[in-house]
């Protein structure tokens, strides 16, 4: 019987693309590094695609110590 | 420590009062978190132990899962068990959700015996700002499941959920990520 070879998958791409947040502001600023746009609820602040973040949502992510921003270092 | 005590004024009183909650919740096997916060361990003001200000977070795409409830279905009530000097406090909650299909059926099942942290947002957007949280990493609320199919003449389908838990709820300001493809 034929084998064929096992390519090992490479890994999902973690590093988000640059221009992630659709507010620039944001994106100058922070990363996404989980890559991905999750719909995110934030009481009394945002309800929304994790991309259409403010600075300021995007300030209370960091505080709140979420790990789908992260401030560019 | 002694317990922490404050006065209640009109104030206190007529904070967050509206009843009832917004009709959909929000449901998370405890297993696909990356991390579950807890209340602060070094409490220094009143309702310090009852808040989770850090965000719950999610290896994407996990995240919450939300079910669209029954208009004023949702609804909280506790009660105190237990002995004189070692009472605490038993949460219930109730949500319908209306339909049936071997989705509904599937999914109401397996939450029965699952381990799962429920989510109810206050019905009062502008001024209540957080999710009430029930169970943690430790504990989960216990669910019972009742389907009604009504009659053709009145009423509709709908599964009522009703989740129990000693303890273990919270009021939860962070984040709430729901899971990318659901």
């Amino acid at each position: 019987m034929e084998t064929k070879p096992i390519t090992p998958k490479a890994p999902e791409a973690k590093t988000p693309t640059p221009e992630f947040f659709k507010n620039p502001e944001v994106n100058a600023k922070y990363l996404a590094p989980m890559g991905a746009d999750s719909v995110i609820h934030i009481p009394g602040k945002y309800s929304g695609h994790l991309s259409g973040i403010t600075l300021e949502v995007a300030a209370a992510l960091v505080a709140m110590k979420d790990n789908q921003v992260e401030e560019k270092k | 420590m002694s317990n922490l005590y404050k006065k209640f004024t009109k104030t206190e009183a007529a904070v967050n009062r509206d009843g009832g909650y917004k009709p959909k919740i929000f449901f998370c096997p405890i297993d696909t978190f990356l991390a579950i916060q807890k209340p602060t361990a070094s409490p220094t003001a009143l309702g310090d132990t009852k808040k989770i200000t850090t965000a719950h977070t999610f290896t994407s795409p996990a995240g919450f899962f939300s079910l669209y409830a029954k208009d004023h279905s949702v609804k909280t009530k506790s009660t105190s068990v237990g002995d004189d000097g070692v009472k605490q406090i038993e949460h219930e909650f109730e949500v319908i959700v209306t339909g049936d299909s071997a989705e509904h059926l599937e999914q109401f099942e397996a939450m029965l015996n699952d381990d799962l942290m429920i989510l109810l947002k206050d019905q009062d957007c502008i001024n209540a700002t957080d999710h009430v949280q029930y169970g943690d990493e430790c504990l989960t609320p216990t669910l019972s499941i009742e389907f009604d199919s009504a009659d053709t003449n009145t009423g509709v389908k709908y599964y009522k959920i009703t989740g129990k838990i000693r303890g273990h709820k919270y009021f939860y300001t962070g984040t709430v990520t729901e899971k990318t493809v659901a």
